[in-house]
């Protein structure tokens, strides 16, 4: 098949964090207006458009894109829990790669802030969500069989949050922008052993979007980074062949997005990474291929994923800072790639960066090892 | 080991013909719930299994009371179960029993030696 390169020439958010009195509806308006404006094209430019909502009730695409001008064109509305808005600028790439539209706009937001007590839950009819499987809880069990597997001390683990609340810090977008230490971090609340509350993003409000184009639809004004790969993949009953400590269904998203770019692990400078929990990152971390298996828990602590390590691995500060308006993360972890890529991420910026790459998974069914991942490469 | 009662009041289980996997019946009564087949065959599975992972929780949504611990465990042949655990921690490898509880638990695990 043959494929057109496909550029992002926009890009717009609202920060995450707390907007009591802003709607879903204003959230994604503002973002897909911003991202509009930095493409300097009008409304009736966009030929279609990619929404990503998880929370918000049905048609969260259409209600939205009224506020930013957009009518009448094709809007396509993904959920796929916290991947949702990786789905989006998946189905985006391949509309436009493939010839179908010029130029179309991806809008993610979502509205969570007093929806949720003790964290969010997705489903409560299957069996181990009546037990109490929190989303914590699943991911402390990874957490406990990665200890047990590779030897690792689980306090390392605060590690994570110390890394990526630093880089949190720096970042004038960021919800939480004040550094924690070590014993902060493991003297905060227990929420599901190993992990403390420091350990587990912030629900929060928010948007982000993007204006994608084909190359013959970029022109000298623009500032494009180019969308090289996309893959997507999906969770399975979690079973006899389940591999605790692991992430299959991010194995599967990377593996089809570095095919689709044509590059290799090896070659990525900087990674945006699903930090919601912090064995999260560390699972997803050797899921991407960025360190081999029981070895990215070491990286983090050798300061390999940090600013000015060998790959940095959420240097906008992540989840953990950022906050997670879970149709939103996805698509704002893109906008952060493309600052990155064009040299204007201020004092976050990972030097020399070319080639980044974003990834997202998301859990909620508890019968399942997640619902599903996206892995988004990009480079100029 | 058992007294009459429990045993006879845990889940019937059955093995899946496609994939072999085991499991009791919440969990799937019609179809394997890893792979879809209904080739199902009836089997008993181990009374003692063995801890693949498991975590104290310690905030739960409203109405829980914590702490609990949830773990999953393999029993023979081929299952890997969830429950809450019963008689305190359950690290990984500990063995456990299964025991018939009240829905929504269907079963839950026993840590060995608190057991008689
Ligand atoms: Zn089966």
């Amino acid at each position: 098949m043959t494929s057109r390169r496909v550029a992002v020439i926009g890009t717009g958010s609202v920060p995450f964090g707390k907007h009591e009195d802003a709607s879903l509806e204003d959230l994604g308006g503002s973002a897909a207006r911003a991202a509009l404006a930095e493409a300097g094209f009008e409304p009736g430019r966009i030929e279609a458009a990619f929404s990503s909502n998880v929370l918000g009730g049905g048609g969260a695409g259409q209600r939205i894109l009224a506020r930013a001008g957009v009518h009448g064109v094709p809007v396509v509305n993904a959920e796929n829990a916290c991947a949702s808005g990786t789905t989006a600028v998946h189905l985006a790439r391949l509309a436009v790669a493939a010839g179908v539209h010029d130029v179309v706009l991806v809008v993610g937001a979502e509205k969570m802030t007093g929806r949720f007590q003790g964290g969010i839950t997705l489903d409560r009819t299957d069996r181990p969500t009546l037990l109490g499987l929190t989303m914590p809880a699943i991911y402390a069990l990874n957490a406990q069989r990665y200890a047990y597997d590779h030897g690792a001390d689980l306090d390392d683990l605060a590690e994570v949050s110390v890394k990526n609340r630093a880089a949190g810090a720096a970042n004038p977008q960021a919800m939480f922008r004040k550094p924690v230490t070590r014993a902060e971090v493991l003297g905060s609340r227990p929420v599901a052993d190993p992990l403390t509350l420091l350990q587990c993003c912030a629900n929060a409000d928010g948007a982000a979007a993007l204006v994608l184009a084909a190359e013959n639809a970029v022109s000298s004004r623009h500032d494009p980074v180019w969308l090289l790969g996309s893959g997507l993949a999906s969770g399975s009953p979690i079973g006899p062949a389940t591999e605790f400590g692991t992430s299959r269904p991010s194995r599967l998203a990377a593996r089809r997005a570095y095919a689709a770019a044509g590059v290799t692990p090896d070659a990525i400078d900087l990674a945006e990474v699903h930090d919601a929990f912090t064995i999260g990152e560390i699972m997803s971390v050797e899921a991407l291929g960025l360190a081999g298996p029981g070895k990215a828990l070491h990286a983090v602590a050798g300061g390999e994923l940090s600013l000015g390590g060998r790959v940095p691995v959420n240097a906008g500060g992540g989840l953990l800072s950022k906050g997670h308006p879970v149709g939103a993360t996805g698509v704002g972890q893109v906008v952060e790639l493309v600052a990155q890529l064009r040299g204007r991420a201020g004092e976050r910026q990972v030097g020399g960066a070319s080639l980044a790459l974003a990834h997202t998974v998301g859990g909620g069914v508890a019968t399942l090892d997640a619902i599903a991942s996206g892995v988004v490469i990009a480079g100029v | 080991m058992s007294t009459p009662e429990t045993a006879s009041a845990l889940p019937a289980a059955r093995r899946c013909a496609c994939c072999d996997a085991a499991f009791p019946l919440p969990e799937g009564p019609d179809r394997c719930p890893y792979c879809g087949d209904d080739r199902l065959g009836e089997v008993t599975l181990a009374e003692t299994g063995e801890v693949v992972s498991s975590t104290v929780v310690r905030v739960a949504p409203p109405g829980a009371d914590v702490p609990y611990t949830l773990a999953y465990a393999d029993f023979a042949p081929g299952a890997r179960l969830f429950a809450r655990v019963r008689g305190g921690a359950a690290p990984i490898g500990t063995p456990v029993r299964l025991v018939a509880a009240p829905e929504p638990d269907h079963y839950i695990f026993e840590v060995e030696e608190h057991h008689p």
